[in-house]
């Protein structure tokens, strides 16, 4: 869905998803004046909107949830409901109660919180210290000539979780972001992308659950490009049986500015 | 020295006048209908609304 599709298809539900007003929100800031990350925080004083972060000594600054996909179908409250269970994005995580229990979800305010309740299922680790499942990942990058500019590849393979039933899925994922240099450190910008992205993941010992994804596109208008296959690998529950690794990684993307290359 | 004083204060508002001013403060227009919640029937349902 486009950027405009999207707006008329919020307008005809008359619904506000989170990913639109955490995106309004970013995109009122001016990153070319804020000086201090104390200012930068103010303005966010909930810490409902922006993600701030370092990544190799340098500030990173995105709007919250910018990689999950379902932050365009999430309420304020990050939520939303698949058949009985309610679920809330927090930090690129997922997790979900039965939907009695909304409430006492809304108020969850980290994954470590609710994994220690019997109440709530994680159904995706996201960014946080807890890992209970397997997986691979890389991350490539370059910044222009001038460095103003920057591009950013994220590539993953995992099994982890399902919900609804519970079952463990195979899942091959990447994600691409564009950033601008402000006064503080790179924050997140909307850059005609060009693309072209392979990956495979295979297991010797269990075909079925192998995975490939390919994308290609020319001048991509994003800010931040997610997208994944899955596969069964156990429809009874979790499993560690089967690794996930990757067998083929043919990464290459540039925003015009700055180029990413990779090959194993 | 009491005009001094006075010069001085009405500095110092002025310039803290303008500081404030140049703060940026983002107003988030958060305001949603009642049960502003999705509900789908499965998970593939809303794979397909969000792709």
């Amino acid at each position: 869905m486009s950027d405009d599709e999207r707006i008329n298809w919020g307008k005809e539900m008359n619904f506000k998803s989170f990913g639109t007003i955490s995106k309004t929100f970013f995109e009122g800031i001016n990153f070319d004046s804020i000086k201090s990350i104390e200012e930068l925080k103010a303005l966010d004083k909930d810490d409902k909107y922006l993600n701030i972060f370092k990544e190799g000594g340098e500030w990173v600054f995105e709007p919250k949830e910018l990689n999950s996909l379902e932050r365009f179908v999430a309420n304020e409250d990050k939520l939303f409901i698949i058949d009985s269970n309610v679920y809330k994005l927090i930090d690129g995580g997922l997790v979900s109660s039965d939907i009695k229990l909304i409430d006492e979800l809304k108020k969850i305010r980290s994954i470590d919180e609710a994994s220690v309740s019997s109440s709530f299922s994680i159904n995706r680790v996201g960014n946080t210290t807890f890992k209970s499942i397997l997986l691979e990942e890389h991350t490539y990058s370059d910044v222009s000539w001038d460095k103003e500019y920057k591009i950013k590849v994220w590539i993953q393979t995992e099994n982890f979780w399902a919900f609804n039933p519970t079952r463990t899925l195979r899942e091959l994922e990447f994600t691409i972001t564009n950033y601008k240099k402000g006064i503080l450190g790179w924050y997140s910008k909307k850059l005609p992308t060009t693309y072209n992205i392979y990956l495979e993941t295979y297991d010797d010992y269990a075909s079925e659950v192998g995975l490939w994804i390919e994308a290609s596109a020319s001048m991509h208008d994003i800010e931040s490009y997610n997208t994944y296959r899955r596969t069964l690998v156990d429809p009874n529950g979790w499993t560690n049986k089967y690794n996930p690794v990757f067998s083929v990684i043919r990464v290459s993307a540039s925003n015009g500015y700055a180029s990413t290359y990779a090959v194993n | 020295m009491k005009k001094v004083k006075i010069f001085t204060l009405s500095f110092l508002l002025f310039a803290l006048t303008i500081s404030l001013n140049s703060c940026q403060k983002i107003e988030v227009d958060d305001s949603t209908p009642d049960a502003n919640i999705l509900s789908f029937k499965s998970l593939e349902e809303l794979e397909t609304t969000i792709e």
